[in-house]
């Protein structure tokens, strides 16, 4: 079989690099004896048959460098040499590897941390199905659960709904007594979402018994994972209920992403820790397949008027009750998480956009700098590379050390810039009091989508710094430079020192730019309250 | 005497290389076809088989030999020479003999071809 034949041949090749290189030797050797051998039967002399054999045969090496060539694995030699070589130019120019490397992450990292930002906070959808069809009604007001009982009634536009409220209680659970981040909900929440639980069950739509479903993140750090947690109690405000399920590590509050919930329990029981008698809710729906949130809107403006009426309690006035749910009903989508909320602070999403466009900036900046460094590395081995392609080598071949070169840079300078993004996406929760960050999180990560443009920056220096390399590098070399020698080179010279100088001037303002940014950041987290936040719960 | 040189083939088109490279190729295997045999061996054979028109070039022998055991078509093994030397001598293998039959079959249509319109009066 011809495919296992060339199978054992290149295995053997891997491992017989040696033994190829003597048995190359000892044929060729052979050959030239044999020539010599019939000159001499031809009669010349010892001497003259030597000579005649050795003229006919021609450049041994280069015999031997076509036969390597032929080998499937010539290339991992070529690489190896190509490396040594990267390397080696690498090891002469220390400072300018450094730089580079500094300015590489430095990009890379600024422009991740805030395209993590970027994509927590704005552009990442709900991971729930279809989030596009998840809406909020009046999303900056409480809405009465009296009104929750007409809207769920009113299914025209929409196939699921409801309601739920967020609160912080002090209770207890495997016998630490703290406050707890609580859901109280009413409707079908989980099936709403399309949520499945880790362990036992989710709460039925019209659940009314005292029972709990807890985080993934309660059930690890303060039941320590137990598998028998299903049927244990936990004590809320006023209520005791008993856990029946386990939610996955994944499941989020859809209406509030960032926060970082304990146990949501049915809306009766919310009320009854609390010592109340009715729970205002936030309500969030489900659009109908091919219904649009402004179809919603407009349905449910047409009955808000009656429905205010209907369901003004006798202590309030029309007016009142109005202005405290909404005067109209507004329905926004929520499939972009916390994006909604941000509809009502305009100025968040276009803080964190200016970062963005900023770091866009400061990569364009880098990538400048880094152009104007490899045209003055360029013109530094214009005269090597003359001469190395002089002796015939090829363009490619010549060029592959300084796009290894550049791509190790690169690499290193990657790594470096992820790390420092991953440390940067995390700066945003240093600003919460400790109180609050325990319950906060915005969910900024070093994801693939982050680290694919990671890569495709790198990819983007790899390749702007090889074209600069071999336009300046390759584009002018002519016998010129390997005869004119110093003088012609000598405004070169000039050039360089320039191209340096301003690549050193960019690089020192790029630094002084991001210390400080750091330094911000820093005096940020230092900014006496004017009060002692130990302790204190809002 | 035609010298099937590599310079010659680095210097031509790539068209060209290839259409000599080609031929060197069904040169040497059909050498091999015959017996098998060392690398000075297949070159002096070639010679004497043109009739010395065609001589081939370490060079160019040494890479397309190498080429043809990379791609499976002859295989080697270590032997003693006519005159006491340790050599290595090359043989045809299945796929070297399948690939001899369809280049010869090609050759021969292209050479027909060529013969017919040379001859067209």
């Amino acid at each position: 079989m011809l495919w296992r034949t060339l199978i054992n041949l290149r295995f053997r090749e891997l491992f017989r690099r040696k033994r190829f290189e003597k048995e190359m030797d000892d044929e060729l050797r052979f050959h030239l004896e044999s020539m010599i051998k019939s000159n001499i039967q031809a009669g010349m002399t010892p001497k003259e048959a030597q000579r005649a054999a050795r003229l006919a045969f021609g450049g041994v090496d280069q015999i031997k460098d076509d036969c390597r060539d032929t080998r499937w694995m010539h290339w991992l030699d070529e690489f190896w040499q190509d490396l040594r070589y990267a390397l080696r130019m690498l090891s002469r120019n220390p400072l300018s590897a450094l730089i580079t490397v500094v300015l590489i992450a430095a990009t890379i990292g600024l422009l991740c941390a805030a395209y993590a930002v970027l994509d927590a906070v704005v552009l990442r959808t709900l991971p729930v199905p279809h989030p596009e069809q998840l809406v909020v009604i009046n999303p900056t007001a409480q809405i009465d659960s009296s009104i929750y009982d007409v809207l769920q009634r009113e299914r025209q536009n929409i196939s699921q709904i409801f309601g739920l409220k967020s609160l912080r209680l002090f209770g207890s659970a495997a016998g630490i007594t703290r406050s707890f981040s609580i859901y109280g909900i009413k409707g079908d929440y989980f099936g709403a979402v399309g949520a499945v639980p880790q362990l036992g069950r989710f709460l039925a739509a019209d659940e009314h018994d005292a029972v709990a479903i807890i985080s993934d993140r309660l059930w690890r750090n303060e039941f320590a994972g137990a598998p028998d947690i299903l049927g244990r109690n936990m004590k809320l405000g006023l209520s005791e209920v008993t856990i029946v399920g386990v939610a996955h590590r994944d499941f989020i509050a859809v209406e509030e992403p960032y926060l970082e919930w304990d146990a949501i329990v049915p809306s009766d029981i919310f009320c009854r820790a609390l010592g109340i008698k009715r729970m205002p809710l936030q309500i969030v729906a489900r659009l109908k397949v091919g219904k649009k949130a402004e179809e919603y809107e407009a349905q449910l403006n047409s009955l808000w008027p009656a429905l205010l009426q209907a369901t003004v309690p006798p202590n309030m006035t029309l007016k009142q009750w109005g202005e405290g749910i909404g005067p109209r009903a507004q329905v926004v989508s929520i499939s972009h998480g916390i994006n909604y909320v941000l509809t009502m602070q305009p100025s968040i999403p276009l803080a964190i956009y200016m970062i963005f466009g900023l770091s866009i900036l400061i990569f364009l900046s880098g990538c400048l700098a880094l152009v104007l460094l490899a045209i003055a590395r360029s013109i530094k081995y214009q005269s090597q590379t003359a001469i190395m392609l002089a002796i015939g080598g090829g363009r490619w071949r010549v060029q592959r050390p300084f796009v290894l070169e550049i791509l190790i840079l690169s690499g290193m300078g990657c790594a470096i810039g992820l790390a420092m993004a991953w440390w940067w996406s995390g700066l945003g929760n240093s600003f919460l009091p400790d109180s609050q960050s325990q319950f906060i999180n915005w969910h900024v990560r070093i994801d693939g989508q982050v680290i694919k443009l990671a890569l495709l920056m790198t990819m983007f220096f790899v390749g702007i710094v090889s074209w600069v390399t071999l336009i300046f590098g390759f584009g002018s070399i002519s016998s010129r430079i390997l005869q004119s020698g110093n003088s012609a080179s000598r405004p070169n010279v000039r050039l360089r020192t320039g191209m340096l100088t301003l690549q050193v001037a960019i690089s020192v303002l790029l630094i002084q730019c991001a210390l400080s940014f750091i330094s911000t950041y820093s005096r940020l987290l230092h900014i006496p309250l004017g009060f002692d936040s130990e302790n204190l719960h809002i | 005497m035609l010298f099937l040189d590599n310079l010659g083939i680095r210097n031509m088109k790539k068209s060209d290389a290839d259409l000599l490279q080609g031929t060197l190729d069904l040169l040497i295997l059909k050498t091999l076809a015959l017996e098998s045999m060392h690398g000075y061996g297949v070159s002096l054979r070639i010679q004497q088989m043109s009739k010395n028109v065609l001589r081939v070039q370490q060079g160019s022998l040494y890479p397309a030999l190498y080429r043809l055991e990379q791609q499976g078509l002859i295989a080697y093994e270590w032997g003693v020479s006519e005159n006491g030397h340790k050599a290595k001598y090359y043989s045809l293998t299945k796929a070297g003999q399948r690939r001899l039959k369809d280049e010869t079959a090609s050759w021969d249509r292209l050479s027909s071809a060529v013969m017919r319109i040379l001859q067209t009066t």
